[in-house]
């Protein structure tokens, strides 16, 4: 049976009707697309500055990173929030430099299923503290409350360099037990680095003495 | 390149983008402080009473206080306040690894003093509201002890972080007994 044709001034605005929802939804869309742009490029950029830093907010030296204006009072917004996002009460880069590693020599995240050797030289600072910890900054348990060495803890090479062992079970020397931590992410702290300075820049964050390599031996 | 001649027709479009990116990437950044719920401050401001260093056992898996804290480290922490009157923060730096940091409430540390090798280090602060550059607190009019070392703290209150590197059992009572001789006390007006 044939449908009864529709009068022409009802087809007219049917017609105008499917335009002009047709050009909303692509105005909406423009619009949403406007927005999710720029909400993903300005969060996702924050982000990245905050979390993993730039050459403006950090030193980078091997796998190791340091905040250069970690908790002075010439901050950045991006240090501030860094530290703020984290909830850790840094030293103060005016007196101490610290570095953080999540990364192997070879860019592998840290992980507690690998067994890991940091081969150090001697290193330049009145005191310094090698720690390690799970990605969310707490301590890894184990039966011998083991979680770091320092300067005055540690058994050092006939250099004064040292090595420390990173691994699930126990080995001999300088052992860090990281068992079924998963992620791991390591802290060195040096009071008072020494070493020369980074051209054109005489404060003490950006000293570059030699810093612990990250060699990993095996993974399970 | 009939993709890139159309993104360049739309150019106000991309530039009006960015700009929009670029607002979103400053309010994120300056406002996450303010927002985040975590930070040190307001983690340890619930536990700690005002104007009194507390000191805190040794740091252990579990027992953290805070993330990445050091474990190699004991703590004795001041949450000082100088809504009432200026507060004295004075310690003993006694051996090579000893800091004293004060930070404000926004996490900025605005002192730092590391103790120096073969001797000890004897720390007076005095830490003075934020803003009063005059007023009641120069040392002829308040008789202040001039021999202290005076700061403005960036906001009103903050944190006073004496940290003492553990060396082993055999210094644990020396270590103790040198985080007990630290005092944070309020001066009054």
């Amino acid at each position: 049976m044939a449908l009864p044709a529709l009068p022409p001034v009802l087809l007219y605005r049917l017609d105008r009707l499917r335009v002009e929802v047709g050009a909303w939804i692509a105005h909406t869309a423009n619009i949403g697309l406007f927005i999710g742009v720029a909400l993903l490029l300005g969060i996702g950029s924050s982000w990245y500055m905050t979390e993993v830093g730039t050459a403006l907010t950090t030193v980078r030296q091997g796998p190791w990173t340091a905040w250069t204006n970690a908790a002075t009072d010439s901050v950045d917004p991006y240090t501030r929030a860094h530290f703020a996002r984290r909830g850790s009460l840094p030293l103060s880069a005016s007196i101490a430099a610290t570095y953080e590693a999540r990364y192997d020599e070879d860019g592998q995240r840290l992980h507690s299923s690998c067994e890991y050797l940091l081969d150090s030289p001697p290193l330049a600072a009145s005191w310094w503290s090698v720690a390690v910890y799970d990605a969310a900054g707490l301590l890894i348990p184990n039966p011998a409350d083991r979680y770091a060495f320092t300067s005055e803890t540690y058994a050092p090479n006939a250099d004064g360099g040292f090595y420390i062992v990173l691994a699930r079970d126990a080995r001999p020397g300088n052992w860090l037990p990281v068992g079924g931590a998963g992620r791991l992410n390591l802290l060195l702290t040096l009071i008072e680095p020494r070493g020369a300075p980074a051209p054109g820049d005489p404060s003490i964050q950006v000293r570059r003495g030699p810093l612990p390599a990250i060699k990993r031996i095996s993974c399970r | 390149m009939r993709h890139l001649r159309l993104l360049l027709a739309r150019w106000p479009y991309l530039l009006a983008m960015l700009l929009a990116a670029a607002i979103v990437h400053i309010l994120t950044t300056f406002l996450m402080p303010h927002l985040a719920v975590g930070d040190a401050y307001t983690r340890l401001s619930r536990s700690l009473p005002a104007n009194t260093f507390v000191i805190f056992p040794p740091t252990r898996a579990g027992a953290q206080v805070l993330p990445y804290q050091a474990p190699d480290v004991r703590y004795a922490i001041c949450r000082f306040d100088t809504a009432a009157g200026p507060v004295v923060v004075s310690v003993i730096l006694q051996d090579v690894g000893w800091t004293l940091s004060l930070y404000s409430a926004s996490g900025e540390s605005f002192y730092a003093v590391p103790a120096a090798a073969g001797r000890t280090v004897d720390v007076r602060v005095l830490v003075l509201p934020p803003g009063d550059n005059f007023l009641g607190y120069v040392p002829e009019r308040r008789e202040v002890n001039t021999s202290l070392t005076q700061l403005h703290a960036p906001t009103r209150a903050g944190l006073a972080v004496l940290r003492a590197p553990l060396k082993g059992r055999a210094f644990a009572a020396e270590i103790e007994q040198g985080l007990r001789r630290s005092t944070c006390r309020q001066q009054p007006y």
